[in-house]
């Protein structure tokens, strides 16, 4: 049924020529029974290791980690975080700067990976400085930073409103 | 056991392999250069290192400035070598298996920093078994079961990760995922501003994540469709990548670049374009497709019934 349908891509055999039958090319190359067996094998083995992973494994077992891309549930009337870094610039103020790789070495979802790591050595948010001052000579060097969640508020899957909490801060 | 060999082995056109090759290399230095330029990233922020389990199992060094230069400037030539010469089918084994081993390397390297992709699995796979196959031409009028198997690996790669998701999701969202505010997250964090316009639509994306939940449980179902309807499926999972694409600005490139060589019959294109068989005797003639030998059950797309049974192993 699948494949009663009309050959596509197959144009009529040109009047010339004997019709070209499934066979006129050289014969499909086999593999031995061992190569068989061997591919197999390592099908298997690799099937299994991503099954295990996804059930009792977590991202760091990659290659073999569960595939949890949006995985968790945010209840409809629950938090969304986002980290957002502020920036202390030479004159004082704080400013809200992007949280990317291009700007302080790592992005933001790397960053949410390590809260605990970042609230345990807030030394650490010194490194994101450090690196803003290799990957942006040009601009104004940063004397300090902090890393915020910022919690949006749903009801009812709708935004109303807006927390924010310190996590971490480093000052030069 | 016969019909998963047959499932498993079922000979393959070598110049599908050829393509994918061409493709697979040349993504490389489009990811590392431009799509996920991370290395460099890295390189100015090593402290920030968390090393993965296969890290540390491995005793992988940890990564300097140096170490990530130095995987990133070899796998780059190498990659354009390989797709350069993937068209004749030389150096393919050795060069394939130097840029797998690579490739996971700086993977291995760019995910130790608090964030693992999970469009990257058919992709490594890909890697994996490209070099098992010998040869392939891009002009060739062969077929093999080392193909066929790589392209199945490939495929069931693919599969996997959209129905083991479905698991993850259950595992760590509860079933509850489903009815949670999940998709209204990824809009708020990340939306474009099409996918803006949906936040005024919760129940829209709320249903989205039934239907995303079906999707991906339904997915094996892809494996063991044929001709059009295996287009049709590839086309509709195709077409979800690109609207996740539109909402949120994420895109699985090389996932879609697995999803697309490795159930789609792309020796179509060599064939369109060049006829394989143009000088034979059967008088082959510029675009023309020409029927490859061999080319049989995996994905004998177009192909009636009855000729697919009848190539079923002229050899034994």
């Amino acid at each position: 049924m699948i494949t009663s349908g009309a050959p596509p891509a197959q144009p009529p055999v040109p009047p010339s020529g004997p019709l070209p039958g499934p066979l006129s090319g050289p014969p499909p190359a086999r593999l031995s029974g061992r190569a068989r067996s061997v591919r197999l094998a390592a099908t298997g083995l690799c099937v299994a290791l991503l099954v295990v992973g996804t059930f009792w494994g977590d991202d760091d077992a990659f290659p073999f980690g569960p595939f949890r891309m949006y995985s968790t549930s945010t209840p409809p009337n629950g938090n969304i975080h986002v980290m957002v870094l502020e920036a202390r610039l030479p004159d004082g103020n704080w400013r809200e700067v992007p949280l990317e790789s291009v700007v302080v070495g790592v992005n933001r979802a790397e960053v949410e990976g390590q809260v605990p790591r970042f609230q345990s050595q807030p030394a650490l948010v010194g490194r994101l400085v450090e690196a803003h001052d290799r990957l942006r000579p040009n601009e104004p060097r940063w004397t300090g930073a902090r890393l915020i969640m910022r919690y949006l508020k749903l009801r009812d899957r709708r935004f109303v409103g807006t927390e924010e909490k310190v996590v971490a801060e480093w000052l030069r | 056991m016969a019909a998963l060999a047959r499932w498993f082995f079922g000979p393959v056109p070598l110049t599908r392999v050829a393509v994918f090759r061409i493709a697979a290399y040349l993504f490389i230095p489009l990811d590392l250069l431009v799509l996920r330029p991370l290395g460099s990233h890295h390189a100015s922020a090593t402290a920030l290192y968390k090393p993965l389990i296969v890290a540390d199992l491995l005793h992988l060094p940890r990564p300097t400035p140096e170490l990530i230069a130095v995987v990133t400037w070899t796998l780059i030539p190498l990659a354009l070598a390989a797709a350069a010469l993937a068209p004749t089918g030389r150096w393919q084994r050795l060069l394939g298996a130097a840029i797998f081993l690579l490739y996971v390397e700086q993977l291995i390297i760019s995910f130790s920093f608090g964030k693992v992709d999970h469009d990257r699995i058919a992709y490594v796979v890909a890697l994996a078994v490209l070099p098992t196959v010998a040869g392939a031409r891009l002009r060739e009028r062969g077929s093999a079961e080392s193909a066929g198997w790589a392209l199945r690996c490939v495929q069931i790669a693919v599969v996997a990760t959209y129905f083991l998701s479905a698991f993850a999701k259950l595992r760590f969202g509860g079933v509850e995922w489903v009815n949670s505010a999940t998709l209204v997250r990824a809009v708020m964090r990340r939306g474009t501003g099409f996918g803006r316009l949906l936040l005024d639509y919760p129940w829209l994306l709320h249903w989205s994540q039934w239907g995303i939940m079906l999707m991906e449980l339904g997915s094996p179902v892809v494996l063991f469709l044929r001709g059009r309807w295996q287009r049709v499926a590839v086309g509709a999972l195709a077409g979800f990548h690109v609207v996740v694409y539109a909402t949120i600005s994420i895109m699985f490139w090389p996932h879609v670049l697995c999803l697309l060589l490795a159930f789609l019959p792309t020796e179509r294109l060599v064939s369109a374009a060049a006829p394989v068989g143009g000088q034979d005797a059967h008088g082959g003639a510029a675009g023309e497709a020409v029927p490859v030998a061999g080319y049989q059950p995996v994905d004998a797309v177009g192909q009636p019934a009855e000729g697919r049974d009848a190539q079923d192993g002229p050899q034994g």
